[in-house]
């Protein structure tokens, strides 16, 4: 059993201390979203879009609690990580579908790459243009706006 | 893409929890409490924001509050589980140089 268990063991590094490591980003993670969480503005009903770009647009820290968001996803998801190496030091069924576990967190990780970046720049720029463009533009700025939405 | 993100993010869950739940590494309640969170997420990326929007849902929340639980649990088991690794490991040492006899020089 032993023999086995060493031949699943990380490759060149310290799977104890990368397990450590991710039992403190995964509760560092969740602490990040949830203060994040604290700060996203929240006040208007999230489906009325003209309310809620109006509220984006007059926000001070949309960026940075989107920047707050996508790194508490991270460090969750690099406890996840983590977690593959642990799950995967003894054979049977878990080790088996730890490597679909590990696949799924790296496309999370993307996913929510793209998710970050449209929803904290994207969407910030197309409300404060929706915010401030001449009555003839106004539309054509809230489409582009529902769009990034 | 919101739905698409909870939706990756519910089945990563998903993943790990039915990984841990045969209990080989850690205890099997702990796998199903990540499976559930990750059926939560799952259910509110492809059902609810795909086709509700951001509506208000239940289902996301109990997938959070279980999710930041367990992501509270799994430090403790975690971290027990990378200090038995470390000390079987050491357990495994091949003796150093100190410890071979003179007459080998």
């Amino acid at each position: 059993m032993e023999a086995r268990e060493a031949a699943t063991r990380q490759v060149g590094g310290d799977d104890a201390i990368t397990t450590r490591i991710g039992a403190v980003a995964m509760p560092l993670g969740i602490v990040f979203i949830a203060v994040s969480e604290i700060f996203h503005p929240a006040k208007e009903d999230p489906m009325d879009f003209p309310a809620v770009f109006d509220e984006y647009a007059q926000s001070n820290v949309w960026t940075t609690v989107h920047l707050g968001e996508y790194f508490g996803f991270l460090l969750l998801l690099g406890g996840l990580v983590a977690l593959y190496y642990s799950v995967s030091a003894r054979p049977g069924v878990g080790a088996g579908l730890a490597p679909f576990g590990l696949a799924a967190a790296v496309t999370t990780a993307a996913s929510f790459t793209v998710l970050q970046a449209v929803d904290g720049v994207t969407l910030r720029y197309a409300v404060d243009t929706w915010v401030s463009a001449p009555a003839s533009r106004k539309e054509a700025a809230f489409g582009a706006a529902e769009v990034a939405r | 893409m919101n739905n698409l993100s909870y939706f990756l993010a519910g089945l990563t869950l998903l993943l790990f929890g039915l990984a841990i739940a045969p209990g080989r590494v850690y205890p099997r309640w702990v796998g199903l409490m990540a499976a559930v969170s990750g059926a939560a997420f799952l259910y509110d990326g492809a059902v609810v924001v795909a086709y509700e929007g951001f509506a208000p849902s239940i289902i996301k929340v109990v997938g959070l509050l279980v999710l930041s639980v367990w992501a509270f649990v799994m430090v403790a088991l975690m971290w027990r589980y990378g200090n038995r690794r470390r000390i079987a490991r050491l357990g495994s040492t091949p003796p150093g140089p100190a410890q071979r006899p003179a007459g080998t020089r």
